[in-house]
C-alpha cells in the first residue's frame, strides 16, 4: 500500500488518480500512525516551506517519518514541496527542514523580464543511467512545473536531474531510499505515470 | 526550455458544456466529461474549467462534475466559477484542481484574493480578470452585473499584483467567441506590465493565431471555439494542435 501524506497542503486527490490509473492502490493518510502499514510513502504539497513544516511537526508527522525514512529505509518520493522540505532550510523561511538530504532551498531571481515567476508550464528533464525513477525510457522527458524556489548545493547523492530555466538548476535526486522531484508527475501525463510505476517497482 | 502553454477553456453550465459569445451563451456543446477524456487523449498542456453559472446563480461549485472531471484529468486543470470562500476552494483542490481562478470576487472584494494567496500560495491561486474597450481605453468587466468598472485598470493591476498571486488569466470580452482573432496590441501590453506568468483568452481563431499570440512572450495562450468548433458552420468537433503543429506554434528558437 501507498501512502500519501496528508499535512495540509497540495492537492493529493491528482497523484491518488494517477496511481489507481496505473492499477496501484493507494491511502491519503491524515494520521501519522498509519504510515507504519505502508511499503511506500509520497510526501507531496505545494505551498510556503514554513507552513509545511510546521504542519508536518505540529501535526506529527517528523517523528514518524525520520523512524520510517531513515531508520528503516522505507521508500519516500518528495514532489514539489514535499521534496523542498526533505533539504535543510529554505530562503522562504525561517524553519529548518527535514535534513534529508545535504541542500537548501532557494527562490528564483532574474534580471530578465521575460523569466516570469513562478515558473510555471512544461519543461524538460534531463537525467543519467543511475537513475531508478527514469528507468527504461526514452531522453526526450517533460513534466509540468509550478514553483518559485528551487533545490541547489546538493551533494552525495545518488544521481540528480536537471532542468533548465535560465540557468540550469536541479529538479529532482535520488538518494538511497529517498527520492525528490520538482515537477508534478501527477500532472504529467504518460511522462508522469512511467515516473511513478518505476518508483513503485524499482525502489 | 520551458514551453508556453496551450491551454483550452471550457465553459460550463449546471452539467452542460457550452460556448459563449461576448459572454452570453451561444450555443450548447455537449457532455463536458466526454470533451475532457478526448482532450486528456490528446494530452493537452493544460485545461480551464469556468462553470459560468455557479457565481451568477451565488451557488457552491458543482462539486460532483468537478470530481468527475478530476479523476479523468492528467494535465493540470484550474477551475473558476462561484468562487466566494476559503472553504470552497479548499474543497475544490481536494477534489484533484490544482489551480482555483477568482474572477467576480477579485472585484468585489480584493482581500479575499490576498487572503486566498496567504493560505494556498500563489501557484494555486490564479486571478481572471475580464477586459473590454470603452471609448478607446481598455477597462474591467465584471460579467456578473454587467458594468464596466470606473477604476483605473492599472491601479487594480497593482492591487492583484500585490497579493502575491501566481497568475493572470485574462479574457477580452469583445472578442470572446467571435473567432475573430486575438488583440495583440491588448496582448502586448498586458505581457510587457506583469513579471508573473499570464494566460490569454478571446477570440483566438487559427493556430497561426496561437502562434502569434505567444510570439509575445505570454505563457500560456486559451481559447474555446478554436478547440471546439469546426469549419464555415462552426460543427461541434474537439480538436488540439498535434506534437507537429505544437512545435510550430511554439517555435523552437523562442522558448526560455
Amino acid at each position: 500500500m501507498i501512502a500519501i501524506v496528508d499535512y495540509g497542503l497540495g492537492n493529493l486527490g491528482s497523484i491518488q488518480n494517477m496511481l489507481k490509473k496505473i492499477g496501484e492502490n493507494s491511502k491519503i493518510i491524515t494520521e501519522p500512525e498509519e504510515l507504519y502499514e505502508c511499503k511506500k510513502i509520497i510526501l507531496s504539497g505545494v505551498g510556503s516551506f514554513d507552513t509545511g513544516m510546521k504542519n508536518l511537526i505540529n501535526r506529527g508527522w517528523v517523528e514518524v517519518l525520520n523512524n520510517l525514512v531513515i531508520k528503516d529505509s522505507i521508500p519516500i518520493l518528495g514532489i514539489c514541496l514535499g521534496m523542498q522540505l526533505m533539504t535543510e532550510y529554505s530562503e522562504e523561511g525561517a524553519q529548518k527542514g527535514l535534513c534529508w538530504v545535504s541542500a537548501i532551498t532557494e527562490k528564483f531571481k532574474f534580471d530578465n523580464k521575460d523569466y516570469k515567476i513562478p515558473h510555471m508550464g512544461w519543461n524538460d528533464v534531463t537525467f543519467d543511467k543511475k537513475s531508478k525513477l527514469f528507468d527504461s525510457v526514452n531522453s526526450i522527458q517533460k513534466f509540468y512545473f509550478v514553483h518559485s524556489y528551487f533545490i541547489k548545493n546538493i551533494n552525495n547523492c545518488d544521481t540528480t536531474f536537471k532542468t533548465i530555466y535560465g540557468n540550469e538548476f536541479v529538479s529532482g535526486f535520488e538518494y538511497n531510499n529517498i527520492a525528490g522531484v520538482q515537477f508534478h508527475p501527477e500532472k504529467s501525463h504518460k511522462f508522469g505515470m512511467k515516473l511513478l510505476e518505476n518508483f513503485i517497482y524499482k525502489f | 526550455m520551458l514551453r508556453p502553454r496551450i491551454i483550452p477553456c471550457l465553459l460550463i453550465n449546471k452539467n452542460d458544456l457550452v460556448n459563449t459569445k461576448n459572454f452570453c451563451i451561444d450555443k450548447y456543446i455537449g457532455d463536458p466529461i466526454n470533451t475532457l477524456r478526448i482532450f486528456n487523449d490528446k494530452e493537452v498542456d493544460e485545461i480551464i474549467l469556468l462553470d459560468i453559472n455557479a457565481s451568477k446563480s451565488r451557488t457552491d461549485p458543482n462539486y460532483a462534475l468537478i470530481k468527475d472531471f478530476a479523476s479523468e484529468c492528467f494535465m493540470p486543470v484550474t477551475y473558476g466559477g462561484g468562487i466566494k470562500t476559503l472553504n470552497q476552494i479548499e474543497k475544490v483542490l481536494k477534489l484533484g484542481i490544482e489551480k482555483i481562478s477568482i474572477n467576480t470576487r477579485t472585484t468585489e472584494n480584493i482581500n479575499f484574493l490576498y487572503e486566498a494567496v496567504k493560505e494556498f500560495g500563489s501557484s494555486t491561486i490564479i486571478a481572471s480578470i475580464n477586459i473590454k474597450k470603452q471609448n478607446q481605453f481598455y477597462k474591467i468587466y465584471d460579467y456578473i452585473n454587467r458594468r464596466i468598472l470606473s477604476e483605473d485598470m492599472f491601479t487594480f493591476f497593482n492591487m492583484i499584483e500585490h497579493s502575491g498571486i501566481g497568475e493572470l488569466f485574462f479574457t477580452d470580452v469583445d472578442r470572446e467567441g467571435t473567432l475573430m482573432g486575438y488583440n495583440f496590441e491588448l496582448i502586448n501590453l498586458l505581457n510587457n506590465k506583469f513579471k508573473i506568468p499570464i494566460i490569454f483568452n478571446g477570440g483566438g481563431n487559427s493556430y497561426n493565431d496561437l502562434k502569434n499570440a505567444v510570439d509575445y512572450g505570454i505563457s500560456g495562450v486559451s481559447a474555446s471555439s478554436l478547440f471546439i468548433y469546426y469549419g464555415r458552420l462552426n460543427a461541434v468537433l474537439i480538436s488540439y494542435p498535434s506534437p507537429l503543429e505544437q512545435n510550430i506554434i511554439l517555435d523552437e528558437r523562442k522558448k526560455l
